[in-house]
């Protein structure tokens, strides 16, 4: 299971998070499944948005593409 | 927005912010020359030549972002900061091209790639009008001279090897406005330009931008003057799916502004009004500039068909006016055409994105806020004015005419050729520059689809609280 938490936070969002929450709307209902999504409004680090937390670690600069990159990844951990 | 939020625009809004905070803090004149320094190190790099290259674009930028035109020579920032500071308004044409940014794309608009094969056939040589193409050394080669760039050998080629090239900026605008300079640098002629800002999107480079308002609005705000937000009605979801308008007239309010009005209600009474006007023909609206401009420069044998209202921006400016005389009206909308549109009637017009930079830059978080009343309660006609079709909806609350909506510039073209050719099937033309509507203005923070659906979740809770 994969919990993820991104932030709308102003500076995050001048920075695209809603562009990360769309793109883990769009990721295909097996993988959009195994994944709680969360919005959250600040994870202290608003100088380096969009920050995700992915179970728990706070990832900077978040792209959609570095993040199904991360969340394939983790996926593949947690099914091996 | 159009499309996807790209590196240019995270790096203009870096710089926006940057600059809002220097004003805001009161450190402009004192740390403006520093700033390309301070960007570079903070991780705009890698995407040009060299360090000084990198720097000198971020100069223009940051140029830009005080509201002044970018330069060639060497002048140092702090003049043009010197300059934001005096002056109440940004003059002049907002849409500006940094020639040091503009990498000055091939003008080569034919071109024969390596993967012609020198077929039997010889499919392009026989759709050249021009008998431009000639094969030599087993490769079709296009005599520039003969060339006229009509691009029949490229849909002729069964391999597709013949690539029809347009720089994006060129291709981006769509009234033509932008050609090369000797040098090979994109110049926007000014005699056609309707300021819609497509091109700002359009060039990969990010070699064209827009003046920024920040400072003479930021000045005011910390004067403590009676400064008044008009807000478009495109605002709905623009700050992200977790904040409410309720939130965002909260965080203007902690900017400064003494009063948060919504034009939505102006858009209410210019259709009404719009629905009152003699019509001879047909009618097109006034309310979108960019569209008006393309009416009035492109087609002037057209122009008396325009509706002869003000746009809802310039009507609530009016009457707040007259009832305020000493206010400072600042719009906030997704415009950057309604950037000089405003000239007389409105202070300043901020972009949604530039508002974003000034709450960033004061460390206010809209998600964490409460929220505020509203001023205003518009109806969902009004409300609908931010997106195509709009106008026309609103308009047929008041009388039934046969209209025609024009998504972008590219429908409005063709509506106004057939239009000048008197061939027109309608009594009312809703012209809109952007595709979609103002919800996919160049100013915008979301994606269009997307603020449309909030549009419609804010007017069915409206509707619900009243
Ligand atoms: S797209 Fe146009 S403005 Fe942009 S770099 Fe190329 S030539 Fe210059
Ligand atoms: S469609 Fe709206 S945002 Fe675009 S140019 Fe017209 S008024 Fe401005
Ligand atoms: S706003 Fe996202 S980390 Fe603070």
């Amino acid at each position: 299971m994969i919990y993820l938490e991104i932030c709308l936070g102003t500076a995050c969002h001048l920075m695209g998070s809603e562009e990360i929450f769309s793109s883990i709307e769009k990721l295909p209902p097996s993988v959009r499944e195994k994944i709680t999504v969360r919005g959250m409004h600040c994870l202290n680090a608003c100088d380096q948005g969009p920050n995700v937390r992915i179970n728990g670690k706070v990832y900077h600069r978040m792209t959609p593409e570095k993040l199904i990159e991360v969340i394939e990844e983790i996926g593949g951990e947690a099914d091996a | 927005m159009p499309r996807l939020l790209t590196e240019i625009d995270k790096i203009r809004r870096q710089v926006l912010t940057e600059v809002s905070r220097l004003t805001f803090e009161g450190r402009l004149l004192r740390e403006i020359e520093e700033l390309p320094y301070k960007l570079y190190d903070e991780g705009i790099r890698n995407y040009r030549c060299c360090q000084y290259k990198e720097r000198a674009v971020l100069k223009e930028r940051i140029r830009l972002a005080v509201g002044q035109d970018p330069k060639r020579d060497r002048e140092p920032l702090v003049n043009a900061a010197i300059k934001a500071l005096k002056e109440d308004k940004v003059e002049g044409s907002m849409l500006r091209v940094i020639d040091i940014a503009c990498d000055r794309c091939p003008i080569d608009a034919i071109l024969v790639t390596d993967a012609c094969r020198n077929c039997v056939a010889h499919n392009c040589v026989n759709a050249c009008p021009k008998k431009a193409i000639q094969i030599i050394n087993g490769k079709a080669v296009i005599d520039k001279e003969k060339c006229v760039e009509c691009g029949l050998c490229a849909k002729a080629c069964s391999f597709g090897a013949i690539l029809q090239l347009q720089r994006p900026c060129e291709r981006s605008c769509e009234v033509k406005a932008i050609s090369s300079s000797e040098d090979r640098h994109a110049v926007i002629d000014e005699e056609k330009c309707v300021s819609c800002g497509a091109c700002t999107v359009g060039c990969p480079f990010g070699a064209i931008s827009y003046k920024s308002e920040i400072v003479p609005v930021i000045k005011r705000l910390k004067e403590k003057d009676d400064v008044i937000a008009l807000v478009a009605p495109s605002i709905s979801g623009q700050f992200g799916r977790s904040v409410s308008l309720g939130q965002v007239i909260t965080g203007l309010k902690e900017l400064g502004f003494s009063e948060i009005r919504e034009v939505a209600v102006a858009a209410d009474e210019v259709a009404k009004l719009e629905a009152e006007e003699e019509i001879d023909g047909w009618l097109t609206n006034s309310c979108c500039p960019a569209y008006k401009n393309y009416v009035t420069k492109h087609f002037p044998e057209l122009k008396d068909h325009v509706s002869h209202q003000l746009s809802p921006m310039a009507l609530m400016a009016t009457q707040i006016r007259k009832e305020k005389p000493n206010s400072y009206l600042v719009f906030i909308g997704p415009c950057l055409s309604k950037k000089e549109e405003a000239q007389e009637l409105v202070d300043a017009v901020l972009t949604f994105e530039e508002i974003a930079c000034m709450f960033v830059a004061r460390d206010i978080n809209l998600a964490t806020l409460g929220k505020s009343p509203y001023t205003d309660s518009p109806s969902k006609y009004g409300l609908g004015f931010a997106q195509s079709g709009g106008v026309s909806a609103a308009l047929g609350t008041y009388k039934s005419v046969k209209v025609k909506t024009l998504n972008g510039l590219s429908e409005c073209k063709k509506a106004l050729l057939l239009a000048k050719a008197n061939r027109i099937d309608a009594e009312f033309l809703e012209g809109m520059a952007c595709s979609g509507g103002c919800v996919g203005g160049p100013g915008t923070l979301v994606d269009a689809n997307f603020s449309r659906r909030v549009l419609q979740s804010e007017i069915s809770e409206r509707e619900k609280e009243e």
